[in-house]
């Protein structure tokens, strides 16, 4: 690839990763309208809904065209469902709920893109991705040193016990905590507070309810 | 900072009955106030008489912390504040080392601590009943204990 990395977004890197697939035949009389490169293939009527609104971060809002690319990105209805890792290499993953806890148990690099789509098949997630960041749809968050000690704490009070519910409490609920051993009390305690931030952060708080791997022991 | 540095926190009984739950990590400033007050009230409550007594299920959980957070919206000082949930939860401290302690710790900026009884009242709460909890254990194993 002797592309510049940093010019290539999240989409593109995935269908790249992806063999490239093309959807039409390829032009190079027009450019495309989202990310302006010199080539065509399909029409954005062809590839978008009426009911789509997202032109605005286009290279041409007004374009008729779109790149293979790009319109694989809004094509694909698997990118719109699953949880997917993509990275500069290029490669495309799709993650089970415990590889998202793990991807999400550091901070995520800036080669580095997780998408996470909290009501599949509703929205476009990928076309907005952004490197370094954990995208939702409308949404990116850079995934820091912050969030994944803000993570573990939640992972640990749900190995403990304690429901999605209980931990939107400002306190833990006394049942529950009464099932632990007093000298785990402290460190219960400690991580509460550790999640308070996210508590009034819905965005953060849907990620981390997702990030979580359902071994049971 | 100058406002903690006038904290009031007199030597009181309700030091021995948190001392009782090591477990329980302590809190500073204000917070302790609090958590005194909130301690000397439950304790204060009439349980035999008043009628609390008919709503136990509903104590920790609703009664206790909604009583101790909507009377903070309608006291500016901690005096008025107790006086409105002793009124309303008919408590009273029960011996003169609890009312001691009470009429100290009243003496505290009143801003800060029922703030944090506004803002913190379930992790209070919560501490208290905790407290409660072992105080009961221990009775209850003293009384099973060796009564000759």
């Amino acid at each position: 690839m002797t592309a510049a990395v940093n010019q290539v977004d999240v989409a593109r890197a995935a269908w790249v990763a992806s063999g490239t697939p093309e959807l039409g035949e390829r032009s190079t009389t027009d450019r495309c309208a989202r990310c302006g490169r010199g080539e065509v293939a399909v029409t954005v009527r062809a590839t978008v809904a009426r009911t789509f609104t997202d032109f605005d971060r286009w290279s041409t809002p007004s374009g008729r065209r779109l790149c293979s690319g790009c319109a694989w990105v809004y094509r694909t209805r698997a990118l719109r469902t699953g949880i997917h890792r993509v990275s500069t290499a290029p490669t495309l993953e799709v993650l089970t709920p415990t590889e998202l806890a793990r991807s999400l148990q550091s901070p995520i690099s800036d080669s580095v893109a997780i998408v996470l789509p909290l009501r599949p098949g509703r929205k476009h997630v990928v076309a907005q991705a952004r490197w370094g960041h954990v995208c939702i749809e409308d949404l990116q968050l850079r995934w820091t040193s912050t969030s994944v000690v803000r993570l573990a704490a939640m992972t640990r009070l749900r190995d403990a016990g304690f429901t999605v519910r209980e931990l939107m409490s400002p306190a833990p609920t006394h049942s529950t905590l009464m099932t632990l051993p007093a000298t785990s009390w402290a460190a219960v305690f400690a991580d509460w507070d550790t999640l308070g931030a996210w508590r009034s952060s819905p965005s953060h708080w849907q990620i981390g309810i997702r990030a979580w791997a359902r071994e049971r022991r | 900072m100058s406002a903690e540095s006038a904290l009031v926190l007199p030597a009181g009984v309700t030091a021995e009955w948190i001392a009782l739950v090591p477990e329980l990590p302590p809190v500073q400033g204000y917070g302790a106030v609090a958590e005194r007050l909130l301690l000397l009230l439950h304790y204060g409550i009439d349980w035999d008489g008043g009628w609390v007594r008919e709503h136990r299920e509903r104590y920790w959980d609703r009664l206790l912390p909604v009583r101790v957070r909507e009377s903070t919206y309608r006291a500016a000082t901690l005096d008025r504040w107790w006086t409105l949930v002793c009124t309303d939860l008919q408590a009273a401290p029960r011996t003169a080392a609890e009312r001691l302690e009470v009429a100290g710790l009243l003496r505290n900026d009143p801003q800060p601590v029922l703030t944090v009884l506004r803002e913190s009242t379930e992790a209070l709460v919560l501490r208290t009943r905790i407290v409660a909890d072992r105080r009961r254990e221990i009775r209850a194993a003293s009384t099973s204990e060796g009564e000759i």
